[in-house]
């Protein structure tokens, strides 16, 4: 329930900056980097996970999860929220 | 090395890899490169540079993190050659504007980016080569740096060696930076604050430490690594990591000393940075492109304000500084600097150099208007105000919103485009309003592909028509009003 909870949020965030890719909703899978990809800036990351935040309701430690390998991509990200109920 | 002002660019790095060639230069892709082993690698580029380019000639440069970016800002410097930084994140056409006004001979670049450069541009491109067999030769221009133009494209500040040497002569003798210091190199090589970041540390004898362009958002965690224990970034930095909830007390202990440069400082972030950093000076520092990296000056000290921004301080003491009244009291109005920082014109910009520049003549010497808006106080420091014009600072990256506007309306088939920039969670931010009805985000990826990421307006939004003024002009006071509520 998370996972979609935080997928969706995450997707009508970042919808509006998918078209200047050239990209779709179909196009944000697991593995896609929000940053690498030149989606988001850092700025634009760190925004978005305070929105999801907001969102579903907790905080997440972000510092302590730029430390992990994909971090920035989407499925990254959800398992970020999916650590903590 | 007599050719040499004592305070050179290259003089001064030379000096440090005499006296310390196996203390660490830099730190990058995570191996250390000694003063010596750096200067090896800076000495082979140099050495390509004069077999395969014109001599005096600029040489454009990827700045991407690696060392073949380091090692060619020292090679091409030691050549006597200019370098023309690209930001390896700005798209391919904003580079073939600055490489054409730039005029580039060559192209310096990691191997792996070759064959891609290839297919762009028809230049040399730096090839292995063993060390350069002269001596160093003491060149005019140090680089070419290319910051927003109101009037459409970017506009390119070519900067000499002898005005780096004035910011380099005071940094060095002032600052107090040590060979046991580890300084960060955060600003990318296009932005001119990088030249402090290479050449204060070098000076000093110090290891620069580059982060992977990934690790921005674990700061924290590299600094602690590294042992970084000077620091120089833009403040909004600061409003990142206290989004990020990094800034927590004794966050960044290793820190002794901070320098903040290229927007508005505001008290806040000073508080916080120094509960992250709570063993760290704190310096804000002031100046334009044009006028060399910085050139004013404010030494922070307690008691911290509670609001507002810190002022940008003191001139150097080589630099002259004035305010042009432009209302009634004279302690008000906009900064013209002069002295020997002070750069001469734009590359191939006659009009816009003379509406920047006030040439030297009877009445004193050659000023650089700054566009922004002082107070000088009663103890001769001076307080930002903001802009007597539209430039906006995003991350610390000028932005004429009119080159956004100039820019997208290529793609409007005459409709019109105005950007503005309203404030969000600490930072400054674009939205485009256009009077057409177009795919917006087609717009938007119209931007992407011919603006550099920090002009790429956050927003586009349709208008039937734009709001006017009495003065018959677009309302933008109207429009920002919009854009915060958009």
């Amino acid at each position: 329930m998370l996972e979609t909870e935080v997928r969706g949020t995450l997707i009508r965030a970042i919808g509006p900056r998918l078209g200047r890719l050239g990209l779709t909703e179909a196009d944000v899978t697991d593995d896609l980097d929000l940053l690498r990809s030149g989606l988001l800036d850092s700025l634009g990351f760190v925004d978005l996970v305070v929105a999801v935040e907001e969102e579903v309701g907790h905080q997440v430690d972000l510092v302590s999860a730029m430390d992990s390998p994909g971090g920035t991509t989407v499925g990254g990200l959800i398992r970020l929220f999916a650590q903590r109920k | 090395m007599s050719t040499f002002a004592p305070f050179d660019p290259w003089a001064v790095f030379e000096r440090a890899s005499v006296r310390w060639p196996d203390r660490p230069a830099l730190r990058v892709d995570g191996r250390t490169w000694s003063y010596a082993e750096l200067h090896a690698e800076a000495l082979k580029i140099a050495n390509w540079c004069d077999s395969a380019l014109p001599p005096a000639s600029r040489v454009g440069l990827l700045g991407i993190r690696s060392v073949t970016s380091y090692a060619g800002v020292l090679g091409i410097l030691y050549s006597g050659r200019s370098y023309v930084p690209l930001h390896p994140d700005h798209p391919p056409e904003r580079w073939q504007q600055c490489l054409q006004q730039a005029a580039v001979s060559g192209l310096v670049a990691p191997a792996e980016q070759h064959e891609r450069l290839r297919s762009l541009f028809d230049l040399p491109l730096n090839e292995h080569s063993g060390p350069a067999p002269g001596g160093p030769v003491p060149g005019q221009e140090a680089y070419l740096m290319f910051t927003s133009g109101s009037t459409g494209g970017p506009k390119g500040v070519p900067v000499g060696r002898s005005h780096v040497s004035a910011y380099l002569e005071h940094a060095l003798t002032t600052w107090d930076i040590q060979v046991e210091d580890r300084c960060t190199q955060l600003f990318s090589l296009g932005f001119d604050l990088s030249v402090h970041d290479l050449f204060v540390c070098w000076g000093s004898g110090a290891c620069l430490c580059v982060p992977a362009d990934d690790n921005a958002l674990r700061l924290s965690a590299y600094v602690q690594e590294e042992g970084v224990t000077v620091w120089f970034s833009v403040p909004s930095v600061i409003a990142l990591l206290h989004r990020m909830r990094a800034l927590k007390g004794g966050a960044f202990p290793t820190i002794r000393r901070s320098f903040f440069c290229g927007e508005a400082l505001r008290w806040p972030d000073v508080k916080a940075w120094s509960i992250a950093a709570p063993n760290s000076a704190i310096t804000n520092l002031y100046g334009p492109t044009e006028a060399t990296i910085a050139i004013l000056e404010h030494p922070i000290t307690a008691p911290f304000e509670e609001e507002g921004i810190v002022p940008i301080g003191r001139p150097f003491p080589a630099a002259s500084t004035r305010v042009e009244p432009t209302e009634g009291d004279v302690q008000i109005g906009e900064l013209w600097l002069a002295g020997p920082q002070v750069t001469a014109g734009y590359v191939g910009r006659p009009e816009e150099t003379k509406k920047a520049y006030v040439a030297s003549g009877q009445s004193g010497p050659a000023w650089y208007r700054t566009g922004d808006r002082v107070r000088k106080d009663a103890a001769g420091v001076y307080h930002y105000l903001g802009r007597i014009d539209e430039q906006v600072k995003i991350a610390g990256h000028r932005v004429e919103p009119g080159e956004v506007d100039a820019c997208l309306a290529g793609k409007l088939s005459g409709g019109r485009a105005v950007t503005v920039s309203v404030e969000r969670n600490g930072m400054q931010r674009l939205v485009t309003f256009i009077d057409v009805p177009m795919d917006t985000a087609e717009v938007a990826r119209y931007a992407a592909a011919h603006l550099p990421a920090y002009m790429v307006p956050e927003q586009v939004l349709v208008l039937n028509t734009f709001p006017m003024n009495s003065n018959g002009k677009v309302d933008k006071a109207a429009l920002k009003e919009r854009a915060r509520h958009a």
